[in-house]
C-alpha cells in the first residue's frame, strides 16, 4: 500500500487528531505494536496509554477477573502489567491444574509448546493435548533413549506448504538409535541418519549460512554434522551436509555463536570446546575448524551472547571471547560442582544450580572473585533443571518433591509448588523433568509404583499467594523454612 | 442553490427526501436522506426537529466533505444490496471496496478520521482507524515517527525509562 509523502504544504499533522480517535487506532494493535507506538512520542503515548485500550486487553484476557476494584484502579495498564507479571511469576494459590498417572519409567524430557507437551520417556515419545489435556499420540519410532527434544519452527523445514501453518513448530530428537527424527503432526516426518553412534545432542537454534538454515548435532562417534531440514527425502538421505571430524571424544553439547550464526561451538566429553565455520566448503574439513580451546571438569551447559560465549563445567562458568577465544572472566565459582547451568542475557543474569541450592550472579559485576547476587535455597538433593524467564527463575530437582519459584529481579521466593500432589512428600522423589512457558508449567515426578504427570496453568488464577508477612494459613505452599538471608 | 453532486436515484426509492449539507468552505451538496443519515450527528439533529434546511458541517472542508459522501452512498447502495441479495456476496464487495477507498495518504487520512469523528460516522471510524493501526503495526518507533511526521519529543532519560518499563513487550 502506498503512502503518500508528506511534502505538500498541508497544515494538517497527526497531532491534529484528538487522543480519542488515535487510541481508537491503538486498540487494532497488538502488545508489541502498542508499545512501539507508546515510545514514538508524548502525543502516541498518552493515546497507547489510553484506559479503554488496557480495559480491553484486560477483559480479553480475564474475563473473568473483572472485579469492581479493579475498575477503581487509576490506571487500568498498571493493574493489566501488574497483574501480568504477578501470573508469569505464579505468585497465585489456584492455578488451574490437571494430574496424570503415567507409568513408573521416568520422562527424561518435557518441551511446552503453544497447543502441545512433548514428553521424552525412554526411546518413546508422548504428545499431550492442551486443550483436552489427554496424551492421544504416542510415538514408537525411535529404537533406543531419546538424548535430545528440540522445537523448531515449521516454515524452516521441507514440511512448510503455506501461511496456515506458519506458527507451527516442528518437533526433532536425536537418539541413541543413531538416529535423528523430525516431527509434525503426530508422525515422524524424517529421518536423518549418518552418526555411526548414538546421537548426543542437537543445537538449540538452527545455523543461518548461504544455503539455507542447518541443524547441528553431536555424537558418541566424536563428529558434529550438519543437516538440512528443508530437504524433501523422506527418509532424509540428502539431508547430511556436512561432518566435522576434530573431536575425541563424545559430543555433550553444541551451541550457536550469538554474533554470527554461522559459527557453531562444540564441546565434548573431555571439555575441549571447538568452533566451526559451518560455511566453509565440505570438502576442506581440516579448515573448518576455526578455534580451540578447553575448560576444565565435566560439561554441564553452554550458551553464546554476543560475541561471548559462557560455558558451564566442572565447579566453573567461564566467558570466553569467541573473536580472540581468550577466557575473558569467571562468570561463576559454584563448588564443588555444577548440576546446572541457565542464562538470561537480556538481563546479564546467569543461574547455576548446584546442592541444596541455585545461585544466582550477574555478569556485569563478576570479573575477579565472583560472587553470587542470589542464593535460591531450600532444595533438597542437586538443583538439576533450571528455567529463566525476564519475571522468573524456577529450579527443580530429583530429590526434591517442590519446584520453586523466584523474581528473577530480586531473587526472593514467589512460590514454591509440590511437582505431584500428594499430601505428603516422599524421600527422594522429585522431579524427573519440568517445563515451564509464559504462565504454563509442567513437572513429571516418579514414584515407586506410578509416575505423575502435573500441568499448572496460570492464566486465570485469582487468589494471590499470601506475603511473607501473613503467611501462616498457608504453610502448606511454604513447605520450607525460608531464610531470610537469601539476597546475598 | 448550487449542487455539486449529481443525484443518482436511490436504491432505497422509499426515501426521496433530499438534504443539503454546507462544507465549511462554503459549498453545497445535495444528498438523499438515507446517506445524509449515516452519520449519527446529522441524525441526531434531524431528530431534534433541526431538517430541511441547508446543514452546516463547519469543521469538514469541501474535498474531504465529498469523500465521506462517497463512503456514505457507497455503503448505503451496498447495505442496501445486502437485504436484496444475501450476505455473503455483498460483504466481499464491501470490503474490497473499502480497502481500495482508504488507500490514501496519511494528510488526508488525518481529514477523513477527524471528519468521521465529527460526523459520527461509526463505519468509516473503524476503517480509518484500522488503516492507521495497519500502518503502525510491525514498524519500529523510528520508522513511525517517519511516516506520522513527528518528532520524538522524549528526552534521553525519558527514553530509557519507557524502554526499560516495556520490557514486557520484548520478550
Amino acid at each position: 500500500m502506498e503512502i503518500s509523502s508528506s511534502t505538500n504544504t498541508s497544515s494538517t499533522s497527526v497531532t491534529d487528531l484528538d487522543v480519542d480517535s488515535l487510541a481508537h487506532c491503538a486498540s487494532y494493535l497488538s502488545l508489541q505494536d502498542l508499545s512501539n507506538m507508546a515510545m514514538t512520542c508524548k502525543f502516541f503515548r498518552r493515546a497507547a496509554y489510553s484506559d479503554s485500550i488496557w480495559q480491553r486487553w484486560f477483559r480479553e484476557h480475564w474475563p473473568q477477573q473483572i472485579s469492581s476494584s479493579f475498575l477503581q484502579t487509576s490506571g487500568v495498564r498498571e493493574a493489566y502489567l501488574a497483574r501480568r507479571s504477578a501470573l508469569q511469576q505464579f505468585k497465585f494459590v489456584d492455578p488451574f491444574i490437571c494430574q496424570l498417572y503415567s507409568s513408573s519409567r521416568p520422562y527424561n524430557y518435557i518441551l511446552l509448546d503453544k497447543n502441545d507437551v512433548y514428553l521424552s520417556q525412554g526411546s518413546v515419545i508422548q504428545i499431550m493435548k492442551i486443550d483436552t489435556l489427554d496424551i492421544p499420540v504416542t510415538l514408537a519410532d525411535h529404537n533406543a533413549r531419546i538424548t535430545c527434544m528440540r522445537l523448531f519452527s515449521l516454515s524452516e523445514t521441507s514440511l512448510f506448504r503455506n501461511d496456515t501453518h506458519k506458527k507451527d513448530n516442528a518437533l526433532v530428537t536425536s537418539s541413541c538409535d543413531h538416529s535423528i527424527r523430525l516431527w509434525w503432526k503426530g508422525h515422524c516426518q524424517r529421518c536423518f541418519r549418518g552418526h555411526n553412534g548414538p546421537v548426543t545432542t542437537l543445537s538449540e537454534k538452527l545455523l543461518g549460512g548461504y544455503s539455507g538454515k542447518l541443524l547441528a548435532s553431536g555424537g558418541e562417534d566424536g563428529t558434529v554434522r550438519l543437516w538440512s531440514l528443508a530437504s524433501s527425502g523422506k527418509r532424509g538421505q540428502h539431508a547430511l551436509r556436512t561432518t566435522f571430524h576434530g573431536h575425541e571424544k563424545p559430543i555433550s553439547l553444541l551451541s550457536v555463536a550469538g554474533h554470527k550464526a554461522s559459527l557453531l561451538l562444540s564441546i565434548s566429553k573431555d571439555a575441549k570446546v571447538r568452533v566451526w565455520d559451518t560455511t566453509v566448503s565440505s570438502a576442506a574439513h581440516s579448515s573448518c575448524c576455526v578455534g580451540m580451546t578447553s575448560v576444565a571438569g565435566a560439561p554441564v551447559g553452554i550458551k553464546c551472547y554476543e560475541s561471548l560465549c559462557y560455558i558451564a563445567a566442572g565447579a566453573f562458568v567461564t566467558a570466553i571471547d569467541l573473536r580472540t577465544m581468550r577466557k575473558v572472566f569467571t562468570a561463576a565459582v559454584h563448588r564443588p560442582k555444577l548440576y546446572s547451568f541457565e542464562m538470561l542475557p537480556s538481563k546479564y543474569m546467569i543461574c547455576t544450580g548446584g546442592n541444596y541450592k541455585a545461585l544466582l550472579w550477574d555478569v556485569r559485576k563478576n570479573q575477579e572473585e565472583p560472587e553470587p547476587v542470589a542464593e535460591l535455597d531450600g532444595h533438597v538433593g542437586p538443583v538439576q533443571f533450571i528455567h529463566m524467564d525476564p519475571y522468573k527463575i524456577v529450579t527443580s530437582g530429583p530429590e526434591d518433591f517442590y519446584v520453586k519459584v523466584w523474581d528473577s529481579e530480586t531473587g526472593k521466593q514467589t512460590n514454591s509448588l509440590a511437582c505431584c500432589m500428594t499430601e505428603e512428600s516422599v524421600p527422594g522423589i522429585g522431579c524427573s523433568a519440568t517445563a515451564v512457558n509464559g504462565f504454563q508449567m509442567v513437572t513429571a515426578s516418579c514414584g515407586r509404583a506410578a509416575g505423575l504427570l502435573c500441568f499448572r496453568d496460570y492464566t486465570n488464577a485469582a487468589r494471590p499467594v499470601p506475603s511473607q508477612e501473613d503467611n501462616q494459613p498457608y504453610k502448606f505452599w511454604e513447605p520450607q523454612l525460608h531464610s531470610d538471608g537469601s539476597d546475598g | 442553490m448550487a449542487s455539486s453532486s449529481s443525484s443518482l436515484p436511490s436504491p432505497s426509492s422509499s426515501s426521496s427526501k433530499k438534504f443539503i449539507l454546507r462544507s465549511s468552505d462554503g459549498k453545497h451538496f445535495e444528498v438523499d436522506e438515507a446517506v445524509a443519515l449515516q452519520s449519527e450527528m446529522i441524525k441526531q439533529m434531524v431528530e431534534d426537529g433541526f431538517g430541511g434546511d441547508v446543514i452546516p458541517l463547519l469543521n469538514v472542508s469541501s474535498i474531504v466533505l465529498s469523500k465521506v459522501i462517497d463512503y456514505c452512498k457507497k455503503h448505503v447502495e451496498l447495505d442496501f444490496k445486502k437485504k436484496m441479495d444475501g450476505d455473503n456476496e455483498a460483504h466481499e464487495e464491501i470490503k474490497n471496496w473499502d480497502s481500495e477507498y482508504i488507500n490514501v495518504g496519511v494528510d488526508e487520512l488525518y481529514h477523513l478520521i477527524m471528519a468521521a469523528n465529527y460526523l459520527h460516522i461509526k463505519g468509516l471510524l473503524d476503517l480509518t482507524c484500522q488503516k492507521v493501526a495497519d500502518i503502525i503495526k510491525g514498524k519500529q518507533p523510528e520508522q513511525i515517527r517517519k511516516i506520522f511526521n513527528i518528532e520524538n519529543d522524549f528526552t534521553p532519560e525519558e527514553e530509557q525509562e519507557i524502554r526499560k518499563e516495556h520490557s514486557w513487550a520484548f520478550e
